[in-house]
């Protein structure tokens, strides 16, 4: 069994990320279950998905006792967390939220064997653990500095087992390298990637350096994976596209991108977009209203009254529209559907709507979604 | 890690069905560590002796999850028939070191089974090598273990009592701080701003014992919230016995006290045992044939204290963790999923 998990916020900018890693889950027909572990507080309602199970943590950034932001406190703090309140008995597949699959991977793993990508950038050097000079105060919280651990980072595969064994001191170290290293330009940017190798050499779990993903510059789709951290470039070396400051789900432009892994890459996301334009992953969700919410109907709109809310939600034409079709029958692909043959309206707009005023009376809670098939 | 069927007070579900004087029968559905059940076997297994205390010779059983309830007197009872089957062991007379029963308790006694949390593999490899060579490096600084309030040969073992002021017993702090909002969810406690982490360093050798006790109650022992012991030894291990029992508590007006119920857990090697300091717990009688120091099961038992106040300038472990205030993301409770 292979669980494939990732760790988020609630963030509307991870959502994207997660829906596309979602979908090329499905799409390679990846084995076993993938898990999205969302680090928000309980007061933010969780993100809706098709397949993926998503499951709430305590938001560890900022870290609980240390007074510092750093999101990269969420992958130890969620995983570590995850693993105590689950009975998981499996093989992880860890990725970070910006990756997606382009074959499934099947590697099953026993306890005491594990695989990570590779880490070229690992900052070594003359301290403690090979690691760079930076690192010399990390020798008081650390008993054997001797250690080597494997140069790695995520993506990478473990057994639960061993994940359980080391989750804590992950995230111990990582706060440790936040607190003490020295490092020119504030406080270490990949502090949780350096404490995962540290942690899993401490606990005797060694990994074995492979090649997992590979990333936009690369020429060929040749691993599973495939990371997308990295911009991708023209042939100048301009850059074309990036994670950061694209705006889902508009289209790309793979055409300028150079050829190899970075231009396939886009090539894929447009696919996904027009999915998501004809309303693809809406048929997976069926709305179905809370009980007890009271509708008010005037020129022009709708009130919503729900219980325990502050005050009533209003929908304009379109989204009242869209409540009354949510009759506890119909998924939201259907809705389009009815919606379609009686509005001149363009398909695409049309889902994003009903997308978007979905997410809306989710959020307000006027309604829930329900999977209409879990069907990989 | 955490033992999740450990962790459940009541095991598996067992339908049973008791069957009364004059042809009665009665079904109902207990868990299979659940103290009404434990207390029918009792009751069953000492018909014709004198140790069925008062309380339980009046037995109230939850019908219907607890909808109804049927009462009736302990000397009804025929027999028991439990579906899957339960094999009960029936003990030995309690040496003199164990829990006395409680005795003389009204019907409306509540037992309570503590919640507890067992840590596997606790500390990497190398921290659980060199906290035992600490503890073998530092023989000579053992001394007998004393118990405030028992004049009686209460405990025999030996303690570093200054153990909490090494970087050994830091290390191990720091790591349990990390793990505090998790061992209070776990135990069903509401995270506490911390005010210190007291740590002691124990071992103990043939004939070594600790007899019932709970770690609060004296003085600076009033603040103790959680207690951690973390066992370490030689492996294979030299000693035999040495388990810590648990003990489920009654509880009688304010007065608290030990019930003959209880759980076992082994002392296990770079294992993490938290519990409820209030809880009543018992180190039975250790076999430790070579008699050799090293040949100790050594413990640190860590009591973590939980502050009146806010304590926002202290800290705590290494220095970092500011665990005198609560962290504002564990005002609610999490673990909902899609």
């Amino acid at each position: 069994m292979i669980i494939t998990v990732f760790v988020t916020t609630a963030d509307e900018s991870d959502q994207w990320r997660a829906e596309l890693l979602e979908h090329s889950w499905m799409q390679t027909q990846q084995p076993g279950e993938l898990v999205r572990l969302v680090a928000s507080s309980s007061a933010t309602p969780l993100p809706m998905h098709s397949l993926a199970r998503v499951v709430r943590t305590r938001p560890y950034s900022p870290h609980p006792y240390i007074d510092d932001r750093f999101p990269g406190y969420n992958q130890p703090g969620a995983l570590l967390e995850w693993l105590f309140h689950e009975r998981i008995d499996a093989t992880l597949l860890l990725l970070d939220s910006d990756c997606l699959m382009l074959k499934s991977v099947t590697e099953e793993l026993a306890p005491g064997e594990a695989i990570g990508n590779p880490w070229r950038e690992w900052p070594k050097g003359e301290g403690p653990f090979g690691l760079s000079e930076d690192y010399q105060n990390l020798q008081a919280f650390c008993v054997n500095r001797d250690l080597k651990p494997s140069k790695i980072r995520f993506p990478l595969l473990i057994h639960s087992r061993d994940l359980k064994k080391m989750a804590a001191r992950w995230l111990e170290l990582t706060a440790l390298i936040r607190c003490e290293v020295n490092y020119t330009a504030g406080k270490v940017p990949e502090a949780h990637q350096v404490a995962y190798t540290i942690a899993a050499s401490e606990y005797r779990i060694p990994h074995k350096v492979q090649k997992l993903a590979v990333i936009p510059s690369d020429r060929k789709i040749d691993r599973p994976l495939l990371s997308y951290q990295q911009a991708v470039e023209s042939p100048r070396g301009e850059i074309v596209w990036s994670s950061e400051t694209y705006s889902p789900w508009s289209k790309c432009k793979p055409e300028k991108a150079k050829a190899g892994v970075g231009r396939q890459f886009l090539e894929r996301l447009n696919k996904y977009v027009s999915l998501v334009d004809a309303g693809e992953q809406l048929r997976f969700h069926r709305p179905l209203r809370c009980h007890g919410v009271r509708e008010a109907r005037l020129p022009g709109k709708m009130l919503l009254e729900i219980p325990d809310a502050e005050r009533p939600v209003t929908l304009n034409a379109s989204a009242a529209a869209i409540w009354d079709l949510c009759d506890n029958q119909r998924t939201l692909s259907e809705i389009a559907d009815v919606l379609e043959k009686r509005f001149d309206v363009a398909r695409s707009i049309l889902c994003r709507d009903i997308d978007s005023t979905m997410k809306h009376l989710h959020t307000d809670g006027a309604v829930v979604l329900e999977p209409a098939t879990h069907d990989h | 890690m955490a033992s999740h069927e450990d962790t459940q007070a009541g095991g598996r579900m067992i339908s049973v069905q008791l069957q009364l004087e004059s042809g009665h029968e009665l079904k109902l559905t207990l868990g299979e560590q659940s103290p009404e059940l434990v207390t029918l076997f009792r009751i069953l297994a000492s018909r014709n002796s004198d140790t069925v205390t008062p309380a339980e010779q009046f037995l109230q059983l939850p019908l219907n999850n607890g909808a109804a309830a049927c009462s009736f007197h302990s000397r009804q009872l025929v027999s028991i028939i439990t579906e899957p089957p339960v094999v009960v062991q029936l003990e030995q007379a309690e040496t003199p070191e164990t829990a006395p029963v409680a005795t003389a308790v009204p019907p409306t006694v509540v037992v309570n089974t503590p919640r507890y949390l067992i840590i596997d593999d606790f500390l990497g490899h190398d921290e659980h090598r060199d906290m035992l060579a600490f503890a073998m490096n530092h023989e000579d600084q053992f001394e007998a273990g004393t118990v405030v309030g028992h004049e009686t040969p209460h405990r025999k073992n030996q303690v570093i009592l200054s153990f909490a002021e090494t970087a050994h017993a830091k290390l191990l702090s720091n790591r349990l701080l990390t793990w505090l909002p998790m061992l209070t969810e776990e135990l069903q406690m509401e995270l506490f701003p911390v005010r210190f982490v007291e740590s002691q360093l124990t071992a103990s050798n043939d004939g070594h014992y600790y007899r019932v006790h709970c770690d609060t109650g004296a003085d600076e022992a009033d603040f103790r919230a959680i207690t951690c012991v973390y066992y370490f030894f030689r492996e294979p291990r030299p000693f035999n016995g040495g388990t810590l029992r648990l003990y489920d508590s009654i509880n009688q007006g304010d007065r608290r006290e030990a019930s003959g119920s209880y759980r076992e857990i082994e002392a296990v090697s770079n294992r993490l045992v938290v519990f409820p300091s209030s809880a009543h717990h018992e180190l039975m009688r250790i076999r430790c044939p070579s008699g050799k120091f090293g040949d100790s099961r050594f413990a640190i038992t860590n009591w973590i204290q939980i502050s009146p106040e806010p304590r926002p300038d202290d800290t705590f472990g290494w220095g970092h963790l500011r665990c005198g205030v609560l962290p504002a993301q564990y005002g609610d409770l999490a673990g909902s999923s899609q």
